[in-house]
């Protein structure tokens, strides 16, 4: 069997020699064509494993564990290789379509710039393409003219653009760091429907980082549940969201009206929403137990003793288990 | 077309454009053709206050003023481009390595730029002229070495904020590398600030210039200058004021122009306010 598209092994980040931890400990597998979410309250360490992947940690930060992109070592790359896998193979699209686009740049020549950058293009082959990468994200000319600048546009069609720069050397990888979080309720549907799509068509991989229940639920075939720098259920997207064996996951659901609404019986009314005690721990003081012990419901005398390693909730597993660090799982259904 | 309507909708960059324009035709004919020789002494003719004859007068040698302002025009807008392209030239490079890398190199830039900071502008240019010889030539490379700092600054502080943008973490991501990131990136971000400051440094170095030929280490006589006739002009000033009025005004609009220029330049640069439709 050849090397998976991307694979994560134990990858852990520590801060400089001090050797807190950021991350800990991660491991993912993700191949071509499939949508894993990862999905975590603010401070768990979403972004940071994306900025992981592209090799844009800041350089007081120090990668451990395995972190493979097609069985090459990523850290060890050197930074010559790594910049031809950025955006050539491996692409991101961010949060914040406002601030990520270039505002002195029209939209055509920042869509055109990987192609040049990687592919070797002139500027009227790279622009004729930008061209049709605008239409297929759903900006049909001549109202959408290569030449208009980031300001002219809204925040949604802000955020088609970065989908057309991201898609523009059709990447094998493509990271969505929270690529709705900034828009309207209205323009989010469109624009996870148009990353659905776009995965569907190039057979890319995509890692969507989010917060919200909702998009992972309608996007994701698989999501890891992210808390303190570690997974802590990770599965099939059903399976987890019928189970949500992780007392964290199931307070993450019972926290957004998305999860709570799923679980909830037509006719029954609507519950309160349920916050999470507490706040996620400093990554300098989190305990060796488990990390989620202290903001923990259903917390046991052993929660405070070991930290949990993820294991397979069923016997058979299938291709992709379903996995929970934690020493209770919770029972089946997930009423609150 | 859309252009020039822009141009004509500021009243600060038609007037600066004017300005600009009047100066350097004035320079450019003067080559060609002046009312009568600048540098050819007519004692007999000597401080006349203005006439049909001679515009602006003659001073204390006869000499056409108006011929005179026209031939200075060319000195003090090829000292004052000159010294503008070296400090540019040399700045903002400087500044957008300092920028780019960070670290020790940022250190080492910014403290050679306090270093020659720590000089007056004046001093620098007397050191200058005092090793290499008074000269408009050295006068140039003189104000020129005052403005690399200015530039080195400027670029480095505004391109520091664009390092930590959102765009530039994308244009990472996308696969470039620092010195592409500042060209396609960051650069055409802060071209507009660069303009707006190249022109004050225009003014100012058209100042520069005339200060240093007051005190005679700019250009050397017969060379026209506006500020060697200024200084010229003091002996005579209650006598014959329009030999210091004239050179005054001309040096007065030239500078007041470019900074119109540079303020109209700011505003029509900024894409947010140009392509609004």
């Amino acid at each position: 069997m050849s090397a998976p598209l991307l694979e994560l092994d134990g990858l852990t980040v520590a801060l400089g020699t001090g050797g807190v931890e950021l991350l800990s400990g991660l491991s993912l597998v993700l191949e071509r064509g499939e949508r894993l979410g990862l999905v975590g309250e603010s401070g768990s360490g979403k972004s940071l494993t994306a900025l992981a992947i592209m090799g844009l940690l800041p350089e007081q930060m120090r990668v451990s564990g395995g972190l493979r992109f097609k069985g090459d070592d990523l850290p060890a790359l050197p930074e010559e290789r790594m910049r031809r896998l950025r955006g050539r193979r491996i692409a991101m699209i961010f949060q914040e379509p406002m601030t990520a686009l270039n505002p002195v740049m029209s939209i055509g020549a920042q869509i055109a710039e990987g192609r040049r950058l990687h592919l070797g293009e002139g500027r009227a082959e790279a622009e004729a393409v930008a061209r049709r990468l605008l239409d297929r994200v759903g900006l049909p000319g001549p109202r959408f003219d290569p030449g208009l600048y980031p300001h002219q546009l809204s925040g949604g069609q802000r955020q088609r653009v970065m989908i057309a720069m991201a898609v523009a050397c059709g990447p094998d990888l493509l990271i969505a760091d929270e690529p709705t979080t900034a828009l309207d309720v209205t323009v989010q549907a469109q624009i996870l429907d148009l990353l659905d799509e776009i995965v569907e068509e190039t057979g890319a991989a995509l890692l969507l980082i989010t917060h919200d229940l909702g998009v992972v639920s309608e996007t994701a075939d698989r999501i890891a549940v992210m808390y303190a720098g570690r997974i802590l259920e990770t599965g099939p997207t059903e399976k987890v969201f019928a189970r949500m064996a992780h007392p964290y996951a199931h307070g993450l659901f019972a926290a957004s009206p998305y999860g709570l609404d799923l679980r909830r019986a037509p006719g029954e009314p609507r519950p309160r929403l349920k916050a999470i005690p507490g706040m996620v721990p400093d990554p300098a003081r989190r305990p060796a137990h488990c990390v989620f012990a202290e903001r923990c419901a259903s917390v046991q005398a052993d929660c405070l003793r070991i930290s949990p390693p993820l294991k397979p909730l069923e016997a058979e597993g299938g291709r992709w288990p379903h996995l929970v660090a934690c020493l209770h799982p919770r029972a089946g259904g997930a009423a609150p | 077309m859309s252009l020039l309507r822009a141009v004509l909708g500021s009243r600060n960059l038609t007037i600066g454009l004017v300005v600009l324009l009047l100066a350097a035709g004035m320079a450019v004919v003067s080559e060609f053709w002046t009312p009568w020789p600048p540098y050819a002494m007519r004692i007999r003719d000597k401080l006349q206050g203005p006439s049909l004859a001679h515009w602006f007068g003659t001073d204390n040698f006869g000499r056409d003023i108006f011929s005179m302002i026209m031939a200075g025009a060319r000195n003090s807008l090829e000292v004052a481009l000159t010294a503008v392209a070296v400090g540019m030239g040399l700045g903002v490079p400087l500044g957008a390595l300092a920028a780019a890398r960070g670290g020790w190199i940022d250190g080492f830039v910014m403290r050679l730029s306090d270093l020659a900071f720590a000089f007056p502008a004046l001093l620098t240019a007397v050191i200058v002229t005092a090793i290499f010889g008074p000269s408009a030539t050295n006068a140039m490379i003189a104000i020129g070495i005052f403005n690399i700092p200015v530039f080195a600054r400027v670029t480095r502080g505004a391109a520091m904020g664009l390092w930590k943008r959102d765009y530039v973490l994308a244009a990472r991501c996308a696969g470039l590398g620092d010195a592409a990131i500042t060209w396609r990136h960051i650069l055409p971000n802060i071209n507009h600030v660069l303009i707006v400051q190249a022109t004050i440094q225009f003014a100012l170095a058209v100042v520069a210039e005339a200060g240093l030929s007051y005190v005679g280490l700019g250009a050397q006589p017969p060379q026209a200058s506006w500020g060697k006739m200024l200084s010229d002009s003091q002996t005579y000033i209650y006598g014959a004021p329009h030999l210091a009025i004239f050179p005054g005004l001309a040096i007065t609009i030239t500078v007041l122009g470019l900074n119109l220029l540079g303020d109209g330049l700011r505003d029509l640069l900024d894409p947010r306010v140009r392509r609004r439709r």
